[in-house]
């Protein structure tokens, strides 16, 4: 009797010592995403029948990003400071001068999205009622370099008529937005999520998929009747670490 | 066994002055005569005592005695005797080298002499006699008298750029670098361009890589050819000659700007849109965590 009642005392004490170390704080989150990437290039030239994204390059950019949040608010859900950086590019011969030829030098477009952004995420069906899943939505600043090359360098082109040289690069300034859904992870295995926590302090763990677009156009007004459109909407997937 | 254990330890090494990592020195025709580079010895002596250090240079394999009757003589080292660390230089002459024959001697062509040069260390773990250890300089430094060109390399591919070719050769495996030439075929000045064979991809008897000759014309026919250079410097006979054809290309800006895309020069700054986010983020901040 006395082993049985030192083990009910036992189990009794562990109980109480888990329900007394609660989850860590947590004020971050670390997102790594990836996703195919179209800049709307080819909207411009709609009217002249052109496509010239689409005939060079034929299929999308790879786009890949690692965002990071600071969260300034957390009651009804949480809102955050975002900033991100991306990197995509798309390569494909370049073709001989007045044909559809290709050459052997390699031409390719860069891009390096960086976005400065508040994210708002419902996580109230998450913390308060473990429903795994954490709609949120993202708007903010955009700033785009981009570039072309041909070979190793910048490209350098004229226009039709041999004028208005000017080589392949520059910056656009515009607006970012994003809705997506995230799914947290730690109900498949609740005692690692904990240890994940107790170890090395991250919460939760979350795949998601987000719709992101972004648009230059409002701040970047074109100069003639077909502007480089590097406006886009694209879908992004990846994994969040909040901690 | 004492001495043996301590002579495993020690570290004696022999390499260039200029590049101690480098184990090989290889001289063609026109450095007969003239001094190998400057060789740098350096004993590291963990424990017990090095007794003498002797050096020589052999045409056969190094062993641990010299043999006078094959073998120059390069003296002895000088040990520290305040540091575990002695370190010298050596001196050869190529002529002072007794690998070659009344009828094959340095200035010969068409041959390939190779000498080792030698470094042997007596110590002792306690008081040097006639039980010393002997530990040998490891790898054993190489001088080798190549007066054989490379094997004719070959071209296998010839991309044309805009004013400027890529050549993909394949040449045999002691060669150290790859030449270029571009003449044009109407004649016409002779463009070069070198590439080292470092970094190309071995194969099993041969090597590949690619050397880009530029500052071509575009539209021009050029008959390019390959030239191997080995260590020595000896050069191979030209590669079978390959026409090649710069030729003017369009790469994606091209294609917009021929389509009459022009990139607005001014635009407004991103200040705007950083300004409401900003006041957003000031406002949200005034309220705390819970």
């Amino acid at each position: 009797v006395k082993t049985v009642a030192c083990l009910v005392l036992l189990l009794a004490s562990t109980a109480g010592a888990g329900e007394r170390f609660g989850p860590s704080p947590r004020s971050m989150m670390l997102e790594i995403k990836l996703g195919p990437y179209v800049p709307e290039i080819d909207s411009a030239f709609q009217g002249v029948m052109l496509t010239p994204y689409a005939s060079t390059f034929g299929t999308p950019m790879l786009l890949g990003e690692v965002e990071f949040d600071y969260q300034i608010f957390q009651n009804f859900g949480s809102l955050s400071a975002a900033f991100s950086v991306g990197y995509a590019e798309k390569f494909t011969k370049a073709r001989e001068a007045g044909t559809t030829l290709s050459s052997d030098n390699a031409t390719g477009l860069r891009l390096l999205p960086v976005k400065l952004m508040a994210v708002y995420r419902f996580d109230v069906l998450n913390e308060k009622f473990s429903i795994p899943v954490v709609p949120y939505v993202k708007a903010g600043a955009a700033v785009l370099p981009w570039w072309v090359a041909k070979g190793a360098d910048i490209e350098f082109a004229t226009d039709s008529a041999g004028l208005n040289g000017s080589r392949g690069q520059g910056v656009k300034y515009g607006f970012t937005g994003a809705a997506g859904l995230s799914l947290c992870l730690d109900f498949l295995d609740r005692r690692m999520a904990h240890d994940f926590d107790t170890g090395l302090g991250v919460n939760h763990t979350y795949l998601f998929a987000e719709f992101a677009t972004e648009q230059f156009s409002l701040f970047n007004a074109a100069t003639n009747t077909l502007p480089l459109d590097l406006d886009s909407k694209h879908v992004l997937f990846g994994l969040a670490l909040e901690f | 066994v004492l001495a043996a254990s301590v002579a495993q330890a020690d570290i004696f090494k022999i390499g260039r002055t200029s590049d101690v990592s480098s184990d090989l020195y290889a001289f063609g025709v026109n450095d007969c005569g003239t001094s190998v580079p400057s060789l740098t010895w350096s004993y590291t002596k963990v424990s017990g005592q090095v007794c003498s250090i002797k050096f020589w240079v052999t045409p056969g394999n190094c062993g641990n005695e010299i043999t006078t009757a094959t073998d120059f003589d390069l003296g002895a080292g000088q040990i520290s005797t305040t540091s575990s660390v002695s370190t010298g230089t050596l001196t050869i002459n190529s002529s002072a080298l007794k690998g070659f024959t009344a009828d094959a001697g340095c200035g010969t062509s068409g041959i390939e002499v190779s000498h080792r040069v030698c470094g042997v260390a007596e110590t002792n773990f306690s008081i040097c006699g006639s039980n010393n250890a002997k530990v040998s300089a490891l790898p054993n430094f190489k001088i080798n008298y190549d007066a054989k060109p490379p094997i004719q390399p070959s071209i296998s591919a010839i991309a044309n750029e805009d004013n400027a070719v890529k050549v993909s050769y394949t040449t045999a495996d002691d060669t150290a670098q790859v030449r270029a030439e571009a003449t044009p075929a109407a004649g016409g000045a002779t463009i070069t361009a070198t590439a080292s064979n470092a970094s190309t991809t071995a194969g099993v008897n041969n090597t590949s890589g690619f050397v880009k000759l530029t500052g071509l014309q575009n539209a021009t026919v050029y008959n390019v050819v390959v030239i191997a250079i080995d260590a020595a410097g000896n050069e191979s006979a030209p590669s079978v000659a390959f026409q090649g054809k710069p030729t003017l290309t369009e790469g994606f800006w091209a294609v917009l700007k021929k389509g009459g895309t022009t990139e607005p020069t001014t635009g407004c700054s991103t200040a705007p849109s950083l300004a409401v986010f900003v006041g957003l983020m000031l406002i949200l901040r005034r309220r705390s965590f819970t």
